[in-house]
């Protein structure tokens, strides 16, 4: 199963040690789940697969996607309705998920994490030796 | 989104479906010069002044 704990509320980084204050998104995510695997689609427009940082550690699969702060020179901004920042969010592994076959893909700024579920161990017969 | 039969939906925030939007410009925009971009799923639209209405000077004349 996945969980998560986070509101659709910006977030802002606390831990970012940068100079520029660069607003931190969640990105809006689908969760569902197949036969085989479970699969989420989250939404990043304006990043690309080279921006993307996707970690597991432990039971905890983060995902970060970098936004390029669009520079417009002899340009003035006019109108804004959208706000430029990364995108980041975690998500709680379970195990039945198996590891090491998580695959991403990202295609026109959705993100596909495919979480494949782990083959049931064999039900196993123990035989038991006379003492 | 069409889930297939033994499929099943955890968690939507997700939109789906086709976006529409029409936008009043401050100006008039000549269509040859202007030209789109869809990139990463962001549309960058670049929407050339028309001609006739760039500012102009108007100049003075002594009387």
């Amino acid at each position: 199963m996945i969980q998560n704990d986070t509101s659709l509320e910006k977030t802002t980084q606390t831990q970012d040690k940068s100079a520029t204050r660069h607003a931190v998104f969640m990105p809006r995510a689908d969760i569902y789940e197949t036969k085989d695997a479970l699969v989420v689609l989250a939404d990043m427009p304006g990043v690309d697969e080279h921006a993307v940082d996707i970690s597991l550690e432990k039971d905890e699969l983060s995902v970060r996607g970098s936004v390029k702060v669009p520079s417009f020179d002899n340009q003035r901004l006019t109108h804004e309705e959208y706000a430029v920042g990364d995108f980041a969010r975690s998500f709680t592994i379970g195990n039945d998920i198996d590891r090491a076959n998580i695959s991403a893909t990202l295609k026109n700024g959705v993100l596909k994490l495919v979480l494949p579920k782990a083959q049931k161990a064999l039900a196993q017969k123990i035989a038991v030796k006379g003492e | 989104m069409k889930l297939n039969e033994g499929e099943s939906l955890h968690r939507s925030e997700r939109q789906s479906g086709s976006f529409v939007r029409s936008i009043k410009l401050p100006f008039r925009a000549d269509a040859d010069k202007s030209s789109a971009q869809f990139k990463h799923g962001l549309l960058t639209l670049t929407l050339s002044r028309a001609e006739a209405d760039l500012p102009r000077k108007i100049a003075v004349k002594a009387e």
